[in-house]
C-alpha cells in the first residue's frame, strides 16, 4: 500500500515537472522584427573607447566558454529578425544590382563644384582629414589615401561600406569625392587637436601639410571619401560583449548576437581586420523627446589591402597583435621558425594593397586582437552568414568593386578575382560543416502536402547529395517531446511529404543530406511545422 | 526486480530532478500567462523588466586611464607646453645619471620667422646637470643627422634613430654640463675593476654648429667652438675620489683642465631601413675632429672615429644578424696628451656589454659586437650578442689579440619605427652585468 502511493507520488510530481517547460514556439512565430526601438531617454554619451585597454581587455579577457550558448536574439528559423542593429538585405533576398551599387547613399553625394569649408579636424580613427560643409552646406568627414598609394584606402571605404550595408548593417553613407587644394576654405572658429593633444585654430599651415602628404592626380586633384554624418547624436561605440546598461531595449548580450558572430565571416571575406569597438557607433535616434538606440557600424578604411593610412600589414588577418602561439615558437626556436604569411607574393597594385586569395583560410582568419562576438560563432551562426554570401553573384561582386572607381583595370579585375574566391573558400568550408538544407517551403502537389527544401551547398556547387533520409515526429509544444511517426525514409529529391495525422498538434521532420563527402551533411536539421493552418515554424539544426 | 521503498525514493527524486532541474534552469517558472505571451510580447516584457535597473555606461578605471593618457595624458606628458615651455625626457645625459627629466622652451621662427630659440635644462636625481642654449636656424633638427658636443667623450656620434629629410640647418650652441660621479678606472687595457674611482665632469661649449642632410641617406656637419672643462672630486661615497687614486702622471689632464679650440667634422651614410628598428641596411659614420689647448701646447690632438653598422636579414625579416665595427684614435701632437676625461671609453650598455660603463679607457679603441636578433612578435625581439674589443694607447698597439670579450643576450620591446625598452644581460670576466635601457644597443 505504502509503494503505491509512493508511486503515484512520483507520477503526480514527475507530471508537475514537465509542466514548468515552457512552450517552444509562440503564437507570432516567426518573427522578422525585433522591436528594439522602444522609446527611452536618450542616454549620456559614453566616451570613445580607449584603444590599449579595448586591446588589453579583449585579449586577455572575455574568451568564450567551455559551452557556448545558441545565438539568442535569432527567430524560430534561425534567422535575424530586423532590428536597430540589423535590416534583412541580402540575407533573405537577392538585392539588385542597383540596389547594391546605391548601397547606404540616399543622396546625390558631395558638391564639389565649389569650395568646401573646413569646421574642424576630425577626431577619430587613425587616417588624416577633417570635417567640412559642401558647397550645399552638409556636413561630411572627409579622408584621404596614403602617400604613393593613390585610391587605396578611399576606393577600399567605399567598396566596403556597400558590402556591409548588403549584409545588412547600420552604416554610414560614404562617396568618392575628388577635391582640390584651392577649393579649401577654413571656418574661423574650425579648431584642430595637435599634435600634443591641445586644440588651436586651424591654419592654412595644416591644410597644406595635410595635401602635401597625400597623392595628388595629374589633373590637379585628390581622391577622397566624404562620409555623411550618421544618423541621430552620437551617444558611444557598441563593444561586442555584454549589454549597453543605460539602454533598456539592449536585451541579448552581443556577443550572442548572430549578426555580431556571423560579422566575423563578412570580415573574413573583406579582410576588415579593424572590425573592433573602436569602429563601432551608436547613435540615438530622437522621436520627440524620447527615442531609440541604433547600432552602426563605421570605418572600414582598413579592409581587403589598405591598412587605412597605409598599405594592409602582412599581418592583418594572419595573427592577432599578441598571438603567444606563434611567439613562443619563434622565441623557442631562436627564430628558425617563421611565420608563413611572411613570405606571401602580393601583386604590386598601389591601389589594391596586400589582399590576396590564394593562402587565404576562412577558418583561421582573425581580426586584430579577439573579438567576443567573433570567438563564439557556431556552425549555425556561419551558416547563416554564408546564406548572405552565397547570394553575391559574380556580377554582383564586380559592380560592387567598381565602386571604387578604380582606375586601373588589371588591379580592379585582380579585385574581384580575389573576393570571388575568397568568397568561394568561405562557402566550402563553413558549408562542409553541417547540413546544408535551407530555404524551407511547403508546397501541394497531387493533393499532397510537401516540405520543399534546398541544398545550398549543391547549389553553390561544392558537391552533391546523394539522397536525403528523413524521419516525422509529432511535436509537442508545451513539453518539447518528439514522438516518431513512423521509421526514417529515404528520398532521392528534396521534397518530402507531410503525413497525414490524426489530431491538430505540431509535427516535425529531422532531414539529413547523405552524400560521399562531407560527413556533417548526415547531421539532421530538424524542421518544425505548426497546424492551423499548417505552417513551417521552425528550423534547427544540429 | 521489484522495486523496494527506499529504491523507489531514490528512483522518484532522481526522476524528479533529472526532468525538472534541467527545464526548470532554462525556464524559470513563468510568470502567469506567460505561456500565453507571443515573442514579441515575451521580448517586450524582458525589456520592461531592465528598465528599472537602467544606469548610465562608464568607463573602468583602467579605461578612462588608458584614454585619458592616449588622448591627452600621454602626449601632455611627453610634449606638455605652456607658451612654449615643454617637458623632456630624452636629455643627454652621462649613462649613469640615473631618471633625469628636464624642461625644453621652444620658439621656432622667431625675428621674421628665421631664427629658432630653444633653452633646455635637465637634472637627475644624482645630481647631474645639463642646460643648453640654441638660436639659429634649427627648425628641422630632428630629422638631421647632427654632431652632439664633445666633453665627455662620447663613443659614438652616430646616435641617430630617426629617419632623415633633406635640409640644412646652422646655429649657435651653448652647453653646460655637470657630471658629478663619473666613473674612472685608469688608463689603459691593464686597468683593474678595484681601482673604481669617480670624478666630476664639468664643461661648458660655445659653438657654432652647421649641417647638410643632401637626402635621406646622406647627411654632414661641422661644429667649431671653445671647450672649457674642469673636473673635481667625485660625489658618489662608495668609491674613491679619483683625484685620490690617481695623478697627472697616471690620469692626464686631472691636475690642470686646458680650454680647448675644436673644429669637428663628420659625414653620416645611413642606409638602414628603419634607423631606429633596423633589419636591413647599415650605416658609414666618420666623424673627425681637432682639439688644440688654448693656453700651452700639453694637450693637442687629433680624433678620427669611425663607426660601420650593418644590419643583414637572413632569409627572412624576422631574423637580423646586426654587426658593428667601431673605432676610434687620438692622435696627440708630439709631446702632448690627451686629457683622461676626453679619452674614449669601452664598456657599459652600448659597448662590451658585460663590463661596467667607462670601464676601459685610452687614446684608441676598437670594438666589434655582433648580434642575432630575431622577432618573437613586431613588438618582442630577443637576442644573442658577442661583444669583442680593446683600448691601447698608440698605433704600434693595434691588432687582434688580448681583446675583451663579453656575451650575453637580451629582450627588447619595440613599435616598428624604435626600440623603446632593452633588457640585455652581459656576462665577462668580471662578472655578470644587467641593463635595463630606453634605446637599442647599437
Amino acid at each position: 500500500m505504502r509503494r503505491n502511493h509512493f508511486f503515484l507520488l512520483y507520477i503526480v510530481l514527475l507530471v508537475l515537472g514537465t509542466a514548468v517547460h515552457a512552450q517552444k514556439f509562440r503564437k507570432d512565430d516567426p518573427i522578422w522584427e525585433d522591436n528594439d526601438r522602444q522609446p527611452i531617454p536618450q542616454p549620456a554619451e559614453v566616451d570613445e573607447l580607449s584603444q590599449v585597454a579595448d586591446f588589453v581587455e579583449n585579449t586577455f579577457s572575455h574568451r568564450p566558454e567551455n559551452q557556448v550558448p545558441r545565438s539568442e536574439n535569432i527567430n524560430t528559423l534561425g534567422e535575424v529578425p530586423d532590428s536597430s542593429w540589423f535590416t534583412n538585405r541580402m540575407s533573405r533576398r537577392v538585392m539588385t544590382i542597383e540596389e547594391l551599387v546605391r548601397g547606404p547613399n540616399g543622396r546625390e553625394g558631395p558638391d564639389t563644384s565649389k569650395h568646401w569649408v573646413i569646421k574642424g579636424g576630425k577626431t577619430q580613427g587613425i587616417t588624416p582629414g577633417f570635417r567640412a560643409r559642401d558647397a550645399k552646406g552638409d556636413l561630411y568627414f572627409i579622408k584621404f589615401d596614403p602617400i604613393g598609394y593613390p585610391q587605396l584606402a578611399t576606393s577600399t571605404e567605399v567598396i566596403c561600406t556597400k558590402f556591409f550595408h548588403a549584409f545588412g548593417y547600420n552604416v554610414p553613407e560614404n562617396y568618392i569625392a575628388r577635391i582640390r587644394r584651392e577649393n579649401m576654405k577654413i571656418d574661423p572658429d574650425a579648431e584642430i587637436t595637435d599634435e600634443n593633444g591641445l586644440k588651436r585654430k586651424w591654419t592654412e599651415d595644416d591644410v597644406d601639410r595635410i595635401f602635401e602628404k597625400v597623392p595628388v592626380d595629374d589633373d590637379g586633384t585628390v581622391q577622397v571619401v566624404a562620409s555623411f554624418r550618421l544618423d541621430g547624436e552620437i551617444v558611444g561605440p557598441f563593444r561586442y560583449y555584454g549589454t549597453r546598461s543605460d539602454d533598456p531595449n539592449d536585451i541579448f548580450p552581443h556577443e550572442n548576437r548572430r549578426e555580431l558572430r556571423g560579422l566575423r565571416l563578412f570580415a573574413a571575406w573583406l579582410n576588415h581586420d579593424d572590425s573592433r569597438s573602436v569602429n563601432t557607433k551608436d547613435t540615438f535616434i530622437k522621436q520627440g523627446e524620447l527615442g531609440y538606440v541604433r547600432h552602426n557600424l563605421f570605418d572600414f578604411g582598413s579592409c581587403l589591402g589598405s591598412g587605412s593610412v597605409r598599405i594592409q600589414g602582412r599581418r592583418a588577418g594572419n595573427e592577432y597583435m599578441l598571438e603567444w602561439t606563434p611567439i613562443l615558437k619563434a622565441a623557442l626556436t631562436f627564430g628558425l621558425w617563421d611565420r608563413s604569411w611572411r613570405y606571401i607574393d602580393y601583386p604590386d597594385y598601389p591601389s589594391i594593397g596586400r589582399f590576396e586569395a590564394d593562402y587565404f583560410r576562412p577558418e583561421r582568419w582573425r581580426p586584430e586582437y579577439p573579438n567576443p562576438a567573433f570567438e563564439r560563432m557556431q556552425n549555425e551562426d556561419a551558416f547563416w552568414a554564408c546564406k548572405t554570401i552565397s547570394r553575391f553573384t559574380d556580377e554582383m561582386v564586380r559592380a560592387l568593386v567598381k565602386t571604387g572607381e578604380l582606375k586601373d583595370p588589371a588591379a580592379e579585375e585582380y579585385l574581384v578575382q580575389s573576393l570571388i574566391k575568397r568568397r568561394d573558400k568561405i562557402l566550402q568550408h563553413y558549408l562542409s560543416k553541417l547540413n546544408p538544407l535551407t530555404d524551407f517551403e511547403l508546397s501541394s502537389r497531387e493533393g499532397r502536402t510537401l516540405v520543399t527544401f534546398k541544398n545550398l551547398a549543391e547549389a553553390c556547387g561544392l558537391g552533391k547529395a546523394d539522397s536525403y533520409e528523413y524521419r516525422w515526429s509529432s511535436f509537442d509544444n508545451q513539453t518539447g517531446a518528439l514522438t516518431p511517426l513512423g521509421p526514417q525514409e529515404v528520398i532521392a529529391v528534396p521534397e518530402v511529404s507531410v503525413p497525414r495525422t490524426q489530431g491538430n498538434g505540431y509535427l516535425a521532420v529531422a532531414i539529413g543530406a547523405l552524400a560521399q563527402s562531407p560527413k556533417d551533411w548526415a547531421k539532421p536539421v530538424t524542421v518544425y511545422l505548426a497546424p492551423s493552418p499548417l505552417r513551417i515554424v521552425g528550423v534547427e539544426r544540429e | 526486480m521489484k522495486l523496494h521503498g527506499p529504491n523507489l525514493l531514490v528512483l522518484f527524486v532522481a526522476s524528479f530532478l533529472s526532468v525538472s532541474a534541467p527545464l526548470a534552469q532554462e525556464n524559470a517558472p513563468p510568470p502567469e500567462n506567460e505561456a500565453d505571451l507571443s515573442r514579441q510580447e515575451l521580448w517586450a516584457k524582458r525589456r520592461q523588466g531592465k528598465r528599472p535597473k537602467v544606469e548610465p555606461g562608464k568607463l573602468s578605471g583602467f579605461e578612462s586611464g588608458m584614454l585619458w593618457l592616449e588622448t591627452k595624458g600621454l602626449k601632455q606628458i611627453l610634449n606638455y607646453n605652456y607658451k612654449g615651455l615643454y617637458t623632456r625626457f630624452n636629455n643627454n645625459m652621462s649613462t649613469g645619471s640615473g631618471f633625469a627629466p628636464g624642461v625644453r622652451y621652444w620658439q621656432p621662427g622667431m625675428v621674421a620667422s628665421r631664427l629658432d630659440f630653444e633653452a633646455t635644462g635637465a637634472w637627475s636625481f644624482r645630481g647631474y646637470q645639463s642646460y643648453g642654449l640654441q638660436i639659429g636656424q634649427i627648425q628641422r633638427r630632428g630629422k638631421i643627422f647632427s654632431l652632439e658636443p664633445v666633453g665627455t667623450g662620447p663613443a659614438f656620434q652616430f646616435d641617430e634613430m630617426e629617419p632623415k629629410e633633406a635640409g640644412f640647418f646652422i646655429y649657435g650652441d651653448l652647453n653646460y654640463r655637470n657630471f658629478p660621479q663619473e666613473d674612472f678606472f685608469g688608463i689603459g687595457p691593464d686597468s683593474i675593476e678595484e681601482n673604481r674611482t669617480d670624478y666630476r665632469l664639468e664643461d661648458m661649449t660655445y659653438d657654432a654648429v652647421a649641417g647638410w642632410q643632401i637626402n635621406r641617406w646622406l647627411g654632414a656637419g661641422i661644429r667649431v667652438g671653445y671647450l672649457q672643462v674642469n673636473t673635481d672630486p667625485g660625489t658618489d661615497k662608495r668609491f674613491p675620489n679619483t683625484h685620490d687614486l690617481f695623478t697627472d702622471a697616471t690620469a692626464p689632464g686631472l691636475a690642470r683642465q686646458p680650454d680647448f679650440l675644436d673644429v669637428s667634422g663628420a659625414v653620416m651614410l645611413d642606409y638602414r631601413d628603419r634607423p631606429g628598428n633596423p633589419h636591413k641596411g647599415g650605416m658609414v659614420g666618420v666623424y673627425l675632429s681637432r682639439f688644440d689647448e688654448r693656453a700651452g701646447g700639453s694637450y693637442e690632438f687629433n680624433r678620427l672615429v669611425v663607426d660601420i653598422r650593418q644590419f643583414i636579414p637572413l632569409f627572412s625579416e624576422q631574423r637580423t644578424l646586426a654587426l658593428q665595427l667601431f673605432g676610434s684614435a687620438d692622435s696627440p701632437d708630439a709631446g702632448a696628451q690627451v686629457p683622461f676625461y676626453m679619452m674614449p671609453t669601452l664598456g657599459g650598455s652600448e659597448s662590451l656589454r658585460g663590463f661596467r660603463e667607462f670601464r676601459f679607457r685610452d687614446k684608441r679603441t676598437l670594438y666589434f659586437s655582433s648580434e642575432y636578433r630575431w622577432d618573437a612578435s613586431p613588438a618582442i625581439e630577443f637576442a644573442v650578442f658577442y661583444d669583442t674589443g680593446k683600448v691601447f694607447a698608440d698605433r704600434s698597439q693595434f691588432s687582434f689579440e688580448h681583446m675583451e670579450k663579453s656575451f650575453g643576450g637580451g629582450i627588447r620591446l619595440k613599435t616598428p619605427k624604435a626600440v623603446v625598452m632593452r633588457f640585455d644581460v652581459g656576462r665577462s670576466r668580471e662578472g655578470t652585468r644587467f641593463f635595463f635601457k630606453f634605446s637599442p644597443a647599437f
